[in-house]
């Protein structure tokens, strides 16, 4: 048993380097805002990753408050990035896993998003958005997918 | 008018994880989206190849959605992908034990193809478009009248 998870990959014209530091240092500049994207609603929030082993990926508000979105479980620039993921409605057992690999290709770097752990959160709970594991997925995979899209789009080529 | 490629095949695999690990190493798809279920297995997958996209699930989430492989091997369509060289893309996927249907040959419309079968039976034609012939040859090659708008 894995586990319901979602894989979301694209390629980001830049070296694998490159690319890990788009991802974790200007994660405030390509995460978009939007409800459905930050962690509060108001999206005044900045977000940061808190580098390194031991580190975490936190979202900092003007009012000083911060929500720890989760703990850094792997860092290894220009190849391997995880860290646990739980939402603000997420108790303390309802972490998910998200693992990024970075993988040279032809034309830049192959970005590989695998979030899972979705098994921990009960059937009924409002993360699930009252859909089964299937179309849960399916609609992680787009929000993830947009993600992307907007770090590779940061990008020229 | 100009084509748009908006038109995306989904095609239905007994074994979806093995047909994407196939997909990938014999025909050089790239996977960008999985989702699976609790016990690891695929129940949608995209995979693209050159910007062109292709969706796979399970077979038998209907009754009409079946693998080849159940259905005595029977296609009722083929997928059509054109590449950049279509006898290295061939040597490819024998290598990865695609079965070759029909070797490359040059077609009387200027495309050089092969068509190969993947594990459960899906067959693929490839392309590698080699030569613009006009309408009024492709007619007297093959003996049928050839019209085409662009």
């Amino acid at each position: 048993m894995s586990g319901a998870a979602i894989m979301v990959a694209v390629t980001v014209a830049a070296p694998p380097e490159r690319a890990f530091a788009l991802f974790t240092d200007e994660v405030d500049v390509w995460w978009q805002r939007g409800p459905a994207y930050r962690f509060r609603r108001g999206n005044d929030g900045t977000m940061r990753f808190d580098p390194g082993p031991g580190g975490r990926l936190v979202e900092a508000y003007p009012d000083g408050t911060l929500f720890e979105v989760g703990h850094i479980r792997d860092w290894q620039p220009g190849r391997r990035l995880a860290f646990s993921w739980r939402n603000p409605h997420h108790s303390g057992d309802e972490e998910t896993e998200v693992e990024i690999e970075f993988k040279a290709v032809p034309g830049g770097t192959r970005v590989v998003v695998r979030h899972s752990g979705w098994d921990r959160l009960n059937p009924g709970h409002p993360a699930r958005h009252a859909l089964a594991d299937v179309p849960l997925m399916r609609m992680m995979g787009d929000w993830w997918r947009g993600q992307l899209a907007a770090m590779a789009g940061r990008l020229p080529g | 008018m100009p084509i748009r490629q908006t038109i995306i095949p989904a095609l239905s695999y007994d074994d979806p994880n093995g047909a994407i690990a196939f997909l990938e190493a014999a025909f050089g798809f790239e996977t960008h989206l999985l989702v699976t279920d609790g016990d690891g297995r695929v129940q949608h997958g995209e995979v693209s190849i050159d910007g062109a996209l292709v969706m796979l699930g399970p077979a038998g989430w209907a009754d009409w959605a079946k693998s080849p492989r159940s259905a005595g091997g029977a296609n009722t369509q083929s997928v059509h992908v054109e590449v950049a060289d279509v006898d290295a893309h061939c040597a490819r996927a024998r290598a990865a034990g695609a079965r070759i249907v029909a070797e490359p040959t040059d077609q009387f419309y200027g495309d050089r193809t092969y068509r190969a079968a993947d594990p459960e039976g899906h067959h693929w034609v490839f392309a590698q478009h080699v030569r613009d012939v006009p309408a009024d040859e492709m007619s007297a090659n093959s003996g049928l009248k050839v019209e085409y708008r662009s």
